[in-house]
């Protein structure tokens, strides 16, 4: 069964398109459930359930279930809104209907999407289930930077666990009431307790960050050589915050156009300037960004001056050189290496090994989360195959067969294919084992063997 | 592995990239940015 958790976000740019439209879905989710709220509460016999709580709304977009407790009390069919979810509003009850709210993964996305500092503070009906969701390797995993220590909804005993965790894992802390309106929630303002000692707050680290800066990549084609160094660079101030927006394809000057306006409208972000890296071939337009709103570094002309001068070599003003089509012959070897890798994989096939240019053999730590990403790393034009090991391999303490014949080739250092595996002897001392054991490939399907 | 000596890369403190770069370079393969 899945699990809700609460995630807020501090510190963010309420203009952040992402956040923006990430909740504009969540927010039409919410006016469709309570819809349906309204109907089966009619069917449980409570009419106009969706009319009466609407009364209680403050925003139209953001009914909540909530307001249906405040109207089920206020016409006596609870005694209040505690009472009200017991029995009308949580899973399996009349008046439940489930929500599709965004994913974890979706959530901690946006958030740092809007500023790159998004604490994010949880909560999770902890009182009830006796355990804290937003403990787990997920949360931590996906990005979650702060769990909610204290809350009005947790017991002592769970301040002192949830802080315990936050200190080994080195997550901010937080804390709240859990505050709904007066009488309805489990702590009135003003009565939750201080955090425990030794945790960071976080609102302390909050204020002590700078606010974020937007940064465009804009690019005449995809935008991906921009972001490539544009990215690079930014890697070199750990310290700030950055919200990063590319703009691709601005390949007409109506276009460069639009985009210095569109830089311009933005709200002024709190840090003063924004900051562009440019990749546009086309001068004219290079100069028209020149003129944005923002510090432009056109990545493009800065190098072609000095290379032309050292070429002594004028260079063709060519746009999409690097992500497109213009070379055939390369670029259908790319899509061939794609090809080759993707039917390769997880020893889907033994055919055509021979043309493997690398071939991936266990790398138990690769299996599962990490190996799609590395193949891709890898998809640099490279054949590349993927040959998964299983028990059974390690019982004969011999490769399979059909590797053995690459294995010999390897061997030979100016013969392909070559074979590689994850080191099999584990991590030098002091540090952590995070790859799998081997029987957790057990399951892998490797119909040719 | 040792016996078979087939060639192998610690990846328990290395990111993708790294990895993937260590490939390439020990096999001699030149990656093509596209």
């Amino acid at each position: 069964m899945s699990i809700t958790l609460h995630v807020v976000a501090l510190g963010i740019d309420p203009d952040c398109v992402a956040l923006r439209e990430g909740l504009e879905t969540i927010r039409a989710g919410c006016t469709h459930r309570a819809q349906r709220m309204g109907e089966e509460l009619a069917a449980a016999g409570i009419a106009d359930a969706y009319a009466g709580a609407m009364k209680f709304v403050t925003s139209a977009r953001l009914i909540s279930r909530t307001h249906f407790a405040r109207f089920l009390v206020e016409g006596g069919h609870a005694r209040d809104t505690r009472d009200c979810f017991r029995r009308y509003l949580v899973r399996g009850k009349p008046g439940y209907v489930a929500h599709a709210w965004a994913t974890l993964a979706q959530a901690i996305g946006w958030i740092h999407a809007a500023g790159g500092h998004g604490y994010s503070r949880i909560r999770d009906d902890t009182r009830s289930t006796g355990r804290c969701a937003s403990c787990s390797p997920e949360f931590r995993d996906t990005g979650g930077d702060a769990i909610e220590v204290v809350s009005g909804s947790h017991t002592p005993a769970q301040y002192t666990e949830f802080a315990r965790y936050a200190r080994v894992f080195g997550m901010l802390a937080s804390s709240g009431s859990d505050f709904h309106g007066p009488g309805e929630s489990w702590a009135d303002l003003g009565d939750t307790p201080p955090l425990p000692a030794g945790v960071t707050p976080v609102l302390e680290r909050l204020v002590s960050l700078p606010a974020p800066r937007t940064v465009f990549f804009v690019s005449d084609r995809t935008g991906i050589t921009a972001e490539m160094l544009g990215n690079s660079l930014l890697s070199q101030f750990e310290g700030l915050n950055f919200q990063r927006r590319t703009i691709p394809f601005v390949d007409t000057r109506t276009r460069s156009t639009m985009c210095c306006a569109g830089s311009t409208r933005r709200r002024r972000p709190r840090a003063g300037v924004r900051w562009s890296s440019a990749s546009i071939v086309d001068e004219i337009m290079s100069a028209q960004l020149g003129r944005a709103n923002a510090m432009v570094l056109d990545l493009f002309q800065v190098f072609i001056a000095p290379l032309e001068a050292e070429l002594a070599a004028k260079s063709s003003h060519a746009a999409g050189r690097s992500h497109g089509i213009a070379n055939s012959h390369e670029y259908f070897a790319r899509m061939e290496a794609i090809n080759f890798t993707q039917a390769h994989d997880d020893g889907a096939t033994t055919r055509d090994l021979a043309k493997a240019q690398v071939i991936l053999i266990g790398v138990p730590a690769l299996r599962q989360d990490r190996q799609p990403r590395f193949t891709s790393r890898l998809q640099f034009g490279i054949l590349t195959a993927n040959f998964p090991l299983t028990p059974d391999d390690f019982v004969d303490r011999k490769l399979p067969r059909s590797i053995v014949p690459f294995r010999r080739q390897a061997l030979r250092p100016d013969h392909r294919p070559r074979a590689f595996a994850a080191d099999p002897r584990g991590p030098p001392p002091g540090q952590p084992i995070r790859r799998l054991s081997p029987i957790a490939n057990s399951r892998s399907a490797k119909p040719h063997r | 592995m040792q016996r078979e000596q087939v060639p192998a890369v610690d990846t328990t403190s290395r990111s993708i990239e790294e990895i993937a770069t260590t490939i390439l370079h020990r096999a001699g393969l030149q990656r093509h940015i596209y």
